[in-house]
Parts: structure tokens; sequence; C-alpha cells
């Protein structure tokens, strides 16, 4: 009897138990994240997840991870994920493609995206810029690498046709280099660092360098932001967040920094990875809705950056016509974050 | 042979294209049920054939793509025949040579020739050089392995005549050997072939400045379905008229078989 009455307590107890976390469970609401490991944009969506700042706002983070922009845009078709962070290049051809929208900026990478010389070849081309036409250059085609490349280019006066590219993806481009097949290669951080201090490639001119503003995405599915525009909302006031406190607590994030790129596969020194932190800045809510907002019929500074890099697309002959900025560049989301005064304060906390 | 029956294949095949062509139409642009984000309408696929013919896609024109690609085709497929081929007859004539190559060729042929790419970049560098061998090594499996079986093929009474009536070993492998074996050789070449039209656009995915597959990889990147329609449907094309060339070499090399 009393063998009964203690399995019949702890049934009720572990039933009670069950709906605990079942009602729990069932006041988060489950959000499909997209991005590519081991990149500085990237940091914020593991900083969140392990500090439970997802679970805070009422989310419950499915991350996906792809190897590059293309398959990540690709399998928003399939409905594979909401929101995500992305290169502009993709997010430009997600607008195109696949309706994607842009609500926000990672981050500005214009410094990590650059063209590397190796070692014994560097300081030629450093010093005669012309002596690059005629060489081969290998890089990610169509790519914010590519983008970086080629006005770096423009920059020494010369065009796309002065120069061999060869396409492949950046762990061949790191190969290729490091085997003695090519002297210049187009990369992004982390993968500058890695060439820089594995075979001892130097930057020799980045985006910046060359007067091209390369930003990363924040994107969502239009379907998916017209259902659930809270939870955009929210998406973005937790990777707002997750910058403020990487921004403020340096030593920490450097930490949580070397745990994630590593769970990615690389492996880089940590004055690279504080170079990730001074050589590419990132934008909180007011500086977001700063460089994202329009003056009357006019152009948002976002929209400038964009617009550029469609021009870019397009002379490679990616698609017919660029995409008008304002069509897929969105600060909706931004502002309803800033009009939700506790989803605001949670946006700015920076603990 | 009544010559209706002999057309009635091609108009049964041409029907097919038809109807294959009308379903694509009517799926893409009279009912929209598959979207051109997942496939492209014939019209997009027009568009974006006449882009690639008239200004070009992926660094050069159509024409360029298509020859480049069959250059590397035709320097794969003539090293794998040139080799593969008298290895095949060697190995299949002589029961010592087989034994001596044989465990070679064995740890070999598993591996898929893509496996190479990396090796062949190590190698022979970024240019077409390397594109090569993996297209050799591609056709050159079915090209041993075909030529071999056509040796063993050959009916031992035939073996036995010759001996007989005391054939020396050029003539023999002139007059027996070679003859004999040549149906089952040109069945490995139209492997080989295949082989190489596979193995190319692979090959063409690293490092390439021009090629179908060239063409296919920057169309990939670009989620442009309309051009990679376009590049398949070239390689179909080249592949096939390559293989109707062939077929016409086979024709005259075994006049005794156009009956």
């Amino acid at each position: 009897m009393r063998r009964t009455i203690a399995a019949i307590a702890s049934g009720i107890t572990l039933g009670l138990a069950a709906a605990g976390a079942g009602a729990q469970a069932q006041q988060l609401t489950e959000i499909k994240v997209s991005y590519q490991p081991a990149l500085y944009w990237a940091l914020p969506f593991y900083v969140a997840a392990e500090k439970g700042w997802f679970a805070e706002v009422g989310l419950k983070p499915e991350f996906s991870t792809f190897p590059a922009g293309v398959p990540q845009i690709a399998a928003s078709a399939a409905k594979s994920w909401d929101v995500g962070g992305t290169g502009s290049v993709p997010a430009t051809l997600g607008a195109v493609r696949y309706n994607l929208l842009t609500i926000g900026i990672t981050n500005d990478e214009s410094y990590g995206n650059a063209l590397l010389a190796t070692a014994k070849s560097a300081d030629g081309f450093v010093k005669n810029p012309a002596s690059i036409k005629g060489q081969t250059i290998v890089l990610t085609a169509n790519s914010t690498g590519d983008y970086a490349v080629q006005s770096c280019l423009a920059k020494w006066g010369l065009k796309k046709s002065d120069v061999t590219v060869k396409s492949m993806g950046q762990a061949e481009v790191i190969s290729a280099m490091s085997s003695g097949n090519a002297d210049l290669g187009g990369l992004w951080a982390p993968n500058t660092y890695t060439m820089e201090e594995k075979a001892g490639a130097k930057q020799i001119c980045s985006g910046q360098d060359a007067g091209a503003a390369v930003p990363g995405a924040l994107i969502v599915r239009a379907e998916y932001a017209k259902e659930q525009p809270q939870n955009v909302a929210k998406f973005l006031a937790v990777y707002l967040r997750a910058w403020k406190w990487l921004n403020a607590h340096q030593p920490e994030a450097i930490a949580m920094m070397k745990k994630f790129y590593e769970q990615g596969g690389v492996t880089i020194s940590e004055a690279s990875m504080k170079k990730e932190f001074t050589t590419r800045p990132t934008y909180d809510l007011a500086g977001q809705l700063k460089i994202m907002q329009r003056p009357a019929g006019g152009a948002s500074q976002v929209d400038g950056w964009f617009t550029k890099i469609g021009a870019f697309m397009q002379a490679n002959g990616t698609f017919p016509e660029a995409p008008a900025a304002p069509k897929f560049i969105t600060d909706e989301y931004l502002r309803m974050v800033d009009a939700d005064p506790k989803l605001k304060a949670f946006a700015n906390r920076a603990d | 042979m009544d010559r209706g029956r002999e057309r009635r294949p091609v108009w049964v095949g041409v029907a097919t294209l038809v109807v294959l062509a009308a379903a694509w139409y009517a799926l893409t642009t009279l009912t929209h049920a598959i979207g051109s984000g997942r496939f492209p309408s014939p019209a997009e696929a027009w568009e974006a054939l006449r882009q690639i013919t008239l200004t070009g896609y992926a660094d050069a024109r159509l024409l360029e793509h298509v020859l480049h690609s069959v250059k590397l085709v035709l320097l794969g497929f003539a090293a794998a025949t040139l080799i593969g081929v008298p290895l095949g007859l060697a190995m299949g004539a002589s029961r010592a040579f087989e034994a001596f190559v044989n465990p070679t060729f064995l740890l070999l042929r598993p591996i898929p020739p893509l496996a190479w790419i990396p090796l062949a970049i190590v190698w022979l560098g970024l240019g077409d050089a390397a594109k090569v061998l993996i297209i050799w090594f591609a056709a050159f499996v079915p090209a041993v392995i075909n030529s071999y079986s056509g040796v063993r093929a050959i009916e031992p009474y035939l073996v036995e005549a010759a001996r007989m009536l005391g054939a020396q070993r050029a003539m023999f492998v002139r007059e027996v050997l070679i003859p004999g074996a040549m149906p089952m050789i040109f069945t490995g070449l139209r492997l080989s072939l295949q082989a190489c039209w596979t193995t190319l656009v692979a090959g063409e995915l690293i490092g390439a400045i021009a090629g179908l597959g060239h063409v296919l990889y920057q169309a990939s990147l670009d989620i442009f379905p309309a051009m990679i329609v376009v590049g398949m449907a070239s390689v179909a094309v080249t592949a096939a008229v390559m293989t109707v060339g062939l077929g016409w070499i086979e024709r005259r090399a075994m006049p005794w078989r156009r009956a």
C-alpha cells in the first residue's frame, strides 16, 4: 500500500514538474537563426545563447550554420531559417532571389575584407601596385572579398581584366597561397589572420583602404517578418545587447571568442582577436538607426553602401539590374525596438 | 528495311522532347506551379542564354567556355586513350604483365577522380594541367578495364587459329588482338568520354578562368537557376556532339560491324 501511495505521489510530482517545464517551454517561441561559424559578427549569437538572453525575451533559438553566404541564402527558400546574419553580397543576392530583407548591420567589415600577398611578393606589390597587372588573384567570386579586391584594383587604376581572377573557396585560397600556387589572394577575417600568422602573408589593401564600405547584414525572410514582427524586433534587441556586452567586457569577450572560433576550426592569436575588435566597428541601437535613417526623399548611409554593392554584382553579371536599396533594407524592426521601452532598455544593457 | 520503321525512333525521341518542353512551359509559366527561384521558365533560360552568348558570363562568352571545356576534355581523353588502351591490351594479352600491374591498378581504381584534386593542384598548380590530370584519371580507368576485357573476350579458337597459321607477335596484335578487342575498346572509350565530362565540371570548380564547369560554379554562387540550366544544357549538347563524333570514328574503325 505504502509503495502504491509512494508511486502515485512520485508520479504526481513528476507530472507537475513536466507540466511546469512544458508551460515554461511553451512561453518560449522558437526562432530559427542562421549564421556562418567562426566569424566576428556571429559571436553575438554565441554569447547571447550562452548568457540565456534569447530566453529573457521569450525566444528559443534554433541555430543552423553554413560554410558560406550562398548556401545560407539558398536554404532560405526552403524556410530552413527565419533570421540571421550574413555578408552584404549574399544579403543583396538574397533580396533579389528570395525576397530577403536587411534589417540591421552586424558590423563594418571594410578592414576585414582584403587583398593579401605572400611574404616574398608583398613588399614589391606595395611599392609598385602597377606590377599587379598580369598577376593571378585567387578569391571567392562575388563575395565581399571580391568586392574589396576589385575596389583595391580600381584604387590603383587597374581593371579586373588587367589580372587573372581564379575563383575558389576561402580554404582553397589559403591552400593555393600557402603552397606557392598564387601570390595574391582575396580573403576575409579571420582567414586574413590565419594567412598572416601561419603563412607570413601580408595584407596589402583592404576595402577600407580602397574606400569601399563592406557592411555585414542582419537578415530576415520577408514572410517571417510579416508573420512575426515582434520576434524579429526581439531578435534584434538580443543581438544589440550582445554587442554592448562584448564591447564592454573585452577580456571575457576574447575568451568566448577563442572558444567560438575554435568550435569553427579557426585558431588565431589573441592579438588578432583584439584586432577584430579594434578594426571592425559595430553599432548600437542609436548607431543603427542613425546609419539607416533616410532623410526626406533621400538615401540612408546603408542604402549608399548597398547600392554600390548591387552595382558591383550587376557588373559581375549576377543580375541584369541591381535592386533598389529601399526595397530590401528597412529600419522598421529597429524602430520597433526603439519604440518599446522594455526592449530598448534590454538592447542597451551592457551587463 | 522499311524506311518508316527506321524513322520511328527519331520521331518518338522528338515527341518526348516536345512533351517535356510543354510540361516545362506549363509548370513554370502557365500555372507557376514551380517558382523561378526553384526552376527557371523557358523565357528566363532563353534570357540567360542570350546573356552568356552575347555579353558573356563568368568572364567569357558561351563559345569561349565551350571551346575551353572541349580542349580540356580532348586532352584528358587523348591521354587516357593513349595510355589506357595499350595498358589494358597488354594486361589482357600477358598474364605476367597483368600480375605485375594489376595490384597497383586495383589499388588506384576505387579512388574517386575528385579526390586527386588537392594533390593535382599541389603538383601542377592552378592551371589547366591539373584539370587535365583529373580528367585523365577519370577516363583512364574505363579505358584500361574495357581494353583488358576486350582481349579476354576474344574467342580462343581465333587465337589458336592465328598461332597454327604461324602469325608473328606483331601480326597477331595487329590482325587478331586489336580487331578482336575493338568493340570493347570503343565501349570503354564511350564510358571514358562520359567520365571526362562528369569530371571536367568538377575539375573546373576550382581555379578555372573559363569553361562550362566554371559557368556552373559561378551560377551556383549567384543562385542563378536559369544560367545553371544553360550551363547544364551546354554540357549535355557538347558531350552529345562529341559522342556522335566518337561513334563516327567507331563505325570507320570497325567497318565489319556496320551491318
